[in-house]
């Protein structure tokens, strides 16, 4: 071991490896710090020196932005729509996954893999006959609008990793429970749920990434600004102010920090959930 | 009694079965099964979507798909985002992953919550901030050529035809490369530690004992990164949309784009429909594979 590793540590293979990982480092820095040191800087600043330096910290551009867009709003929905898609997606498939991990019953195979099939469906295909469902049902420009398919297109995942975890929790579970006189219903709301709490989380922030920058469905079925999320809210945004940098760069700021937060908080579940589909494998 | 209430209770099992699966197949039938049963109807259709005027056209969307140059263009520009994927993002990732768990390297935690980081940031953000980068007059990449003296090389990265797909590329690397480099620290910490007693005797050097050595052990987590990188190539869009809208001209359609643009802003929703078969049958085929792996996987998680 010593000496593999000190090929790579050795000398001239050492300060390549580092030096390799500091570039890398600095390139996916860099846009994010840019990013927040040009929401500070005046306009007339950035024109002259648009890669230097911050030599001023302007709070305005942010009431600017937030005057001139109704980001706030996009704010609220992008968050009503990720909390009530969240919350869907984890109870709808931690009920499934416990019917296909704790029951029996007949087609149980062939549902289950119905419902994998959903993993490799590319959500284009929703687009032309949702459009057209909800102009017919007027619900284009509501929230359910987007909590539909971003509840169905988040379950398979959902389910299938929820079944996997169920299945490795004991059967005296349930026999102890039942011969307590427990029910099958409250079985799964008072022990398989709680017992299944790291694979919910699991779910749950794959899923929270998932909606909160979801960009398609929002494209196509959101016109109405009233209803629109951060992601397409903020491209409108950007695309009305192509020339005010500092301006652009705040609403990207204002997008971006609750992100930003959630990850530094969650960083190692996170990073657990969103890779967590291809380590199994 | 005592029969009648054995088969009930086996019967009980099927009952609270439908209970539970009901929402889970509301939401997939309302929102993933009708949707591919009626884009196929609509395939055989020439409909605006919104007018209430469809005629039928049999095959005729078919026969359009087949001959169409742009969807071969498009199609072809998602085979390089997927070969790109292949050949250059997973390489990167994994020889970074390699250098990040074995390589004396401080700060290992830090580098990779930041590597990792563009995966969760938003793609309308990345996109602007890389064309702001790609900005012909006072972008990134054209400020520092400038000030290298590489003045004849500054040029509209994303407004020329020949320009724009690479540079696209470039950001599709910056973007996914630390997903995978996470996949793969994991992958690579999990190797039992006589992998590298084995390979100090054998002498190898580091990056070809990395290939002929670490990858062979790996193939499971590689393999399965690479379905991924395949099927996300074929359904991508934001990016590109946010950037390019598949412009200039055509030099950055994809399948993706070019349905959008078709069903959209043409309103040829019979014929986008059938250009969505085309990525639904492409990425079915591909998922096979991977849920296969997946599945294998979750028994034992």
């Amino acid at each position: 071991m010593e000496s593999a590793m000190s090929r790579v540590s050795g000398g001239l293979g050492k300060l390549l490896s580092r030096l390799f990982l500091l570039v890398w480092f600095v390139a996916t820095c860099y846009p994010v710090v840019w990013m927040l040191s040009t929401s500070l800087r005046t306009n007339a600043d950035v024109v002259t020196k648009p890669w230097g330096l911050p030599r001023s910290f302007l709070w305005q551009n942010y009431a600017e932005a937030l005057r001139k867009a109704p980001l706030l709003r996009y704010f609220v929905n992008s968050v009503i729509v990720s909390v009530v898609s969240v919350l869907l997606i984890v109870l709808i498939s931690a009920m499934a996954a416990y019917a296909f991990s704790r029951l029996r019953f007949r087609l149980q195979k062939p549902l289950f893999y119905a419902t994998l099939l959903g993993l490799g469906i590319p959500t284009h295909i929703a687009l032309v006959p949702l459009f057209v469902l909800n102009l017919r049902l007027h619900v284009a420009d509501t929230y359910l609008a987007l909590i539909g398919p971003n509840v169905a297109f988040g379950i398979p995942f959902g389910i299938l990793m929820i079944r996997g975890f169920m299945l490795t929790l004991p059967r005296e579970l349930e026999e102890a429970a039942e011969i307590d006189g427990c029910s099958r219903f409250a079985l799964f709301g008072r022990i398989f749920l709680p017992m299944s709490q790291p694979a919910l989380a699991v779910v749950a922030v794959f899923a929270f990434v998932g909606t909160w920058n979801e960009f398609l469905f929002a494209l196509t079925f959101i016109h109405d600004p009233a209803f629109k999320t951060l992601p397409i809210g903020l491209m409108d945004f950007v695309g009305e102010f192509t020339t005010q940098w500092p301006l652009m760069a705040a609403g990207m700021v204002v997008a971006t920090v609750p992100m930003i937060v959630f990850y530094v908080v969650l960083q190692k579940r996170l990073m657990e959930a969103m890779t967590t589909g291809a380590l199994r494998g | 009694m005592s029969t009648t209430m054995r088969r009930s209770k086996k019967r009980t099992d099927g009952w609270v079965a439908c209970v539970y699966l009901l929402p889970a197949f509301l939401f997939l039938t309302v929102y993933i099964g009708y949707p591919i049963v009626s884009t196929v109807y609509y395939s055989f259709f020439d409909w605006s979507g919104i007018s209430p005027k469809r005629e039928y056209v049999g095959l005729d969307n078919y026969i359009d798909l087949a001959s169409d140059k742009i969807v071969g263009l498009a199609l072809g520009h998602n085979l390089i985002f997927l070969v790109f994927g292949l050949i250059a993002v997973l390489p990167f990732a994994f020889l970074v992953a390699m250098l990040l768990t074995r390589g004396a390297v401080r700060a290992r935690k830090l580098l990779r919550t930041v590597y990792f980081f563009p995966v969760v940031l938003n793609l309308v953000v990345i996109g602007t901030l890389w064309g702001l980068f790609y900005n012909p007059q006072r972008g990134l990449v054209n400020t520092v050529l400038r000030s290298v003296g590489l003045d004849q090389m500054a040029q509209g990265w994303l407004g020329q035809q020949n320009t724009a797909l690479p540079a696209l590329l470039l950001v599709s690397l910056w973007m996914r490369a630390g997903y995978y480099i996470v996949i793969y620290m994991a992958g690579i910490k999990g190797l039992p530690p006589d992998v590298w007693d084995a390979l100090a005797i054998d002498g190898a050097g580091f990056l070809r004992s990395a290939v002929s050595v670490v990858v062979p052990m790996l193939r499971s987590v590689i393999g399965s990164s690479a379905a991924m990188a395949v099927i996300s190539s074929i359904n991508d869009f934001g990016m590109v949309w946010v950037m390019t809208r598949g412009g200039p001209v055509r030099a950055t359609e994809i399948l993706g784009t070019y349905m959008y643009k078709e069903a959209f802003s043409q309103f040829h929703m019979g014929y986008g429909s059938t250009i969505v078969l085309v990525m639904l049958a492409l990425s079915l085929v591909l998922s096979v594979a991977q849920i296969r792996a997946l599945e294998r996987g979750l028994v034992e998680y």
